[in-house]
This record gives structure tokens, C-alpha cells and sequence, in this order.
């Protein structure tokens, strides 16, 4: 993992993993070895028992997982990392004849599946993707808890003047509306702006709506 | 009536004598020390003559066990043992070659000494039943290594994929590091194990060779009659679940052919079933599968299987035989693929026509045995 060619995608954020679960070793010994290869930080696991002993809610990444293996299974685990809200994306590699169960496992939330054989191309773009819609995500959770947490901060009557400007009404009209003076109504505006961390009304909507709050 | 059965039964001593006479198994009481005879019941006696009763009998038509094979030595159990168990098993009596249960128990007669109370059932019969039912688990064991030689290449190419996938991963993986301008050193261990998972793959192949050493055939005369009626018993049942009447025209006076017997029986299997498969959405008139079997030239006797299933569509027929061809969605479409490589090992051939009456006709040939090579 320390000699990562330069010249490899290394799109990965730091901080992401590509885990890999697979029963089989030259199989998950070439994988992380493709993997490596191009610039991907891996740590792989022989077993779900093994990934689930190694486990904790910080992993970050993405989660390539073998379906079929003595022992907890692929959607064992699976299940097991969805029952504690883990928002690690889960691939799923499977075998010939195993389609309908990585159909099964995409309609309960998996990122996607590989079917065996893969090319490297195919299997680089999958892990790719399923990564950089991690990030995605991870920032848009990160984006929606500040948000609430400065939401959280207003007063009342902060907040009755934030709904009012989100719901497109003109300061003369908010100050009808709640019984105050114009002058007043332009100080809340100010500090709901302040508190929000924005400097433009087009940014204090963006933020509030696209925290679904 | 109540008259007859009292007049039937007074006719021997006692009603318990009537009884153990009415017994199918022989029975009989012996001195457990001298061997004599001292009972006997109708069955026994029908075996041994009615005079057995007084004789000392060596189980020259009852089989009886013999010293040895006694758990207790019936010479030695004493008042206060009796009734105890002495012997329970088969034997068999290598005179008649009847086989039969005995079962022997050491109690006290009627005047106090200790005997030997023997019952023999005959059952030559379930042992000739339970033999055939071996015997046909054993041929259908044989059997069954032919049919699932489709699945044998299916579990065999998952076995090659993986290996396969592992060195394409690793050389994948190298390729981006040269192209990284890594230094050759680093690559070696992938390399490494790529050669060793080619090893892997060679290992898988030289399994197969094994395997199909192994099923070499074993041509020899053989009836086309018992190659059909083996194969056919299974397809039968098949047929009749399938409401498929199957029927099967064999000419007069064939001549035996010169083939491995569960071999072609094996390729019958394997056109019938598909035959069948063929017919599943057949309207009732056309639900029948015909097998015929006659001779064909000076050389050859020619078997053809005719259904009148969806036919073949497509162009010509010959692509039904390419491997890896299936129209269904399970298998690897190596059936007609092998059983065209088994025809041919014989030195018979293997086509398909379609048939005129809907449907298609399969046939094969294999050479009449005089006419055999080698």
C-alpha cells in the first residue's frame, strides 16, 4: 500500500478504503493487489467474521463483498451493517447463477454487484463510482447536521422571519404579518443570515431546502 | 360351519398346535443337548419328511446354525438361564440356495429340559428383491456419472474461472504499475502468483483428463433390445408424469452391435428427455414420443428417436450439435454435443431432420458387432 504508482486514478479521498471480504485467497489476494495497483487504499478480510471483529461505524469507503462464503454469508453481513445504520456502500461480487440474489440484495439498499468474471475495467469503474457517491453523500450528511445545528441556534422570532423569506415574502409583508416594524424585520434578517453561516438569500434557500428541513 | 373348524381342529392335539401349524415359518424344538428332534410343525416337516420328529438334524434342508454361530452355546444354558436368545440371523442353505431367517431361543420343554425353540422363514424371495433393487441403484449410480457429465464441465469451468480471474487481476494490476513506471522488482510477487494460479488451472485440466480416462469406453456385442429397454424404463416413467405416450418399434432378428452399453444408453437418455422437453406445450394428439430401432445397410443398425415437439427452427439443423448451444435457460447446452462425440467414438453417426408430421427425428448408428474394427 506505501508504493502507490503515481500515475494510477487516485481519486480516492483520503481516508477511503476499498474493503474487501472474500473467502477465496487467490481471489482476494489479486483484488487487493488490482486494487493497490490502481492507487486504491484495501484491507481485506478472509471471512464476514473477520470484517465484522475489524468493524467499527468509522469505516469509510467502500465495502466489495463476496456473496457466497462458508459461514455468515455476503447478505449476512450485509444485513448485519444495515441493522446498524452503517452507511459503508456495500458491492456485491457474485458467482454464476447468483443474479436474482444480488437482485434481492440491490432492492435492500446494496450500492451495486459484479458478476464473476469481471473485467478489471468494469470492476475499477464500479468501485469508482461507488466511492465517489460515498463522498457524496457523506458531504451532504455533514451539510444537512450543520444545518440543522444553526437552525437550532435561531430564536423564535428568528425562525418565524426565516420561514416567511423562504416562503417568498417581502420584508414589508413579513413585518404585516408578525406585527413588527420593517426595521425590525431587517435585523432578524441579518442575524438569521449571520447564524446560518450565508451571505446571500440565494444560499440561505439553497441550504435550508436542500436540507429537506 | 362352527362344525368343520371344530372337526378341523380335532384332528391334531391341541388348538396352539393348530395354530403353529397354520405357520408359513418352519418350527421346531430340539434337545439342546443331544440334538433330537422333538417337534416339529407342519411347514417343517412338508421340508424335512414327517419323520423328523425323533432325528437328530444337521439343517440339511432348513439351514440351522452351527456351533459357532451361536452367541450362548445351547449345551450349556441351564434351568435357571431359559428363555434366553441364542441366535437371530440369516443363513443360507448352500444345498437348495434358499435363504432363511432363523431364530433360536433356549427354553424349557414341557417335561423340563432345556431345548432349542427354532423358527425358519424362507426369505429367499426378499433377498432376490432386495438384490435386484441393488443391483439397479448400482447401474443407475453408473448411469448417473454419464448424466451428469454436463454438469461435471459446468462445476469444472467454475473451477477454471477462478483461477483465471486471479491472473487476469494480477496481471491487470501490473500492467498499471508499469505503466506507473513501478520497478520491475515490485511486480515479482503478483507474477509469482499468477504463475502459481496457472499451475492451479493446469492442475483443474489434468483433472479432467483423469476423469474422462476413467469413462473410456468399454465396447462390447450388445442387444439393441436391452440398450433400449434399460434406457427406456427410466424415460417411461418420465413420459407418463408428462402425459407422453412413448412407444417403441424394434424389428425382428436385429443383430447385436458392437458398443458400451451405458454409453448409448446414456445418448437414448439424453435424445428422449429432450424429445419430451420438446413436447411440453404439445396439444394432447401430438403428446407421443416413438423410438425404432432397424437395420440399416449390411453394417449398421439405425435408432431413431421422433417426437413431434416445437421442432428446430433456425438455419438447418447441424448448429443443435455445436457445444455450449441450449434453447433452454438451464444447462450448458452440452448434451447433443456430447452424445454426437459418444456416436462417433463408435463409429455411428448422429443427425437430426425434421419431422414431416412436426417435431424433429434424431438418429444414430452403430456398427452391427461383426463388422466391428480391431
Amino acid at each position: 500500500m506505501s508504493e502507490v504508482p503515481s500515475g494510477a486514478v487516485q481519486e480516492a479521498e483520503v481516508g477511503q478504503q476499498v474493503f474487501v471480504v472474500d473467502d477465496d485467497d487467490a481471489q482476494r489476494d489479486s483484488l487487493v493487489w488490482l486494487l493497490e495497483s490502481h492507487g486504491y487504499a484495501v484491507r481485506a478480510f478472509s471471512s464476514a467474521e473477520a470484517f465484522l471483529a475489524a468493524w467499527n461505524g468509522n469505516f469509510v469507503g467502500c465495502l466489495l463483498l463476496d456473496v457466497r462464503m462458508p459461514g455468515m454469508s455476503g447478505l449476512e453481513l450485509f444485513g448485519w451493517l444495515a441493522r446498524r445504520n452503517s452507511a459503508l456502500p456495500v458491492v456485491f461480487i457474485t458467482g454464476h447463477g447468483d443474479v436474482p440474489m444480488a437482485v434481492e440484495a440491490l432492492r435492500k439498499g446494496a450500492a451495486n454487484f459484479i458478476e464473476k468474471p469481471f473485467s478489471a475495467e468494469e470492476m475499477l469503474r464500479i468501485v469508482e463510482n461507488c466511492l465517489a457517491q460515498e463522498r457524496e453523500g457523506r458531504t451532504q450528511r455533514r451539510n444537512q447536521a450543520d444545518t440543522a445545528h444553526r437552525l437550532a441556534q435561531l430564536t423564535v422570532r428568528e425562525r418565524e422571519v426565516l420561514d416567511l423569506v423562504i416562503a417568498g415574502k417581502l420584508n414589508k409583508q413579513i413585518a404585516d404579518v408578525l406585527g413588527i416594524s420593517i426595521k425590525t424585520v431587517e435585523v432578524h434578517r441579518a442575524r438569521v443570515m449571520d447564524k446560518m453561516g450565508v451571505t446571500t438569500m440565494a444560499s440561505l434557500i439553497r441550504r435550508v431546502m436542500s436540507a429537506g428541513l | 360351519m362352527r362344525d368343520t373348524r371344530l372337526n378341523g381342529a380335532a384332528q391334531t392335539a391341541n388348538p396352539l398346535e393348530a395354530v403353529v401349524d397354520g405357520l408359513e415359518a418352519a418350527v421346531y424344538v430340539a434337545d439342546a443337548r443331544s440334538g433330537e428332534t422333538l417337534f416339529a410343525n407342519r411347514a417343517f416337516r412338508a421340508l424335512h419328511g414327517d419323520d423328523a420328529v425323533g432325528q437328530v438334524l444337521r439343517g440339511l434342508i432348513v439351514p440351522l446354525p452351527e456351533r459357532g454361530d451361536y452367541r450362548v452355546a445351547p449345551r450349556g444354558v441351564e434351568a435357571q438361564d431359559a428363555p434366553c436368545e441364542l441366535f437371530d440371523g440369516e443363513l443360507l442353505q448352500p444345498r437348495t440356495g434358499r435363504w432363511y431367517h432363523v431364530r433360536e431361543q433356549a427354553v424349557a420343554w414341557v417335561d423340563g429340559r432345556i431345548v432349542r425353540l427354532g423358527i425358519a422363514t424362507d426369505i429367499t424371495e426378499r433377498k432376490k428383491t432386495a438384490e435386484i433393487a441393488r443391483q439397479q441403484e448400482e447401474r443407475i449410480a453408473r448411469t448417473s456419472r454419464l448424466v451428469t457429465l454436463g454438469e461435471m464441465a459446468s462445476m469444472l469451468a467454475h473451477e477454471l474461472n477462478q483461477p483465471l480471474a486471479a491472473i487476469a487481476n494480477y496481471c491487470n494490476g501490473c500492467a498499471a504499475r508499469i505503466q506507473a513506471g513501478a520497478p520491475a522488482s515490485s511486480l515479482l510477487p503478483a507474477m509469482q502468483k499468477a504463475a502459481g494460479q496457472a499451475e492451479r488451472a493446469g492442475k483443474v485440466i489434468a483433472r479432467i483428463r483423469a476423469f474422462v480416462k476413467k469413462s473410456e469406453p468399454h465396447r462390447r456385442a450388445t442387444s439393441v433390445a436391452a440398450i433400449l429397454e434399460e434406457a427406456l424404463v427410466l424415460v417411461e416413467i418420465d413420459a407418463r408424469r408428462r402425459g407422453i405416450r412413448l412407444s417403441v418399434e424394434l424389428d425382428d432378428g436385429l443383430p447385436d452391435v458392437r458398443a458400451d452399453q451405458i454409453m448409448i444408453e446414456q445418448v437414448l437418455l439424453n435424445l428422449t428427455r429432450n424429445g419430451l422437453d420438446a413436447m411440453s406445450d404439445a396439444p394432447d394428439d401430438a403428446r407421443a414420443l416413438v423410438v425404432k430401432a432397424r437395420r440399416s445397410g449390411d453394417h449398421f443398425v439405425e435408432i431413431a428417436v421422433i417426437d413431434r415437439g416445437h421442432g428446430i427452427s433456425g438455419e438447418g439443423t447441424e448448429w443443435v450439435f455445436q457445444p455450449f448451444v441450449t434453447t433452454r435457460g438451464e444447462g450448458m447446452g452440452l448434451g447433443l454435443a456430447i452424445c454426437r462425440s459418444i456416436i462417433e467414438s463408435h463409429n455411428g453417426r448422429l443427425s437430426v431432420k425434421p419431422n414431416p408430421e412436426g417435431g424433429a427425428i434424431f438418429t444414430f448408428t452403430l456398427p452391427i458387432e461383426e463388422t466391428a474394427c480391431e
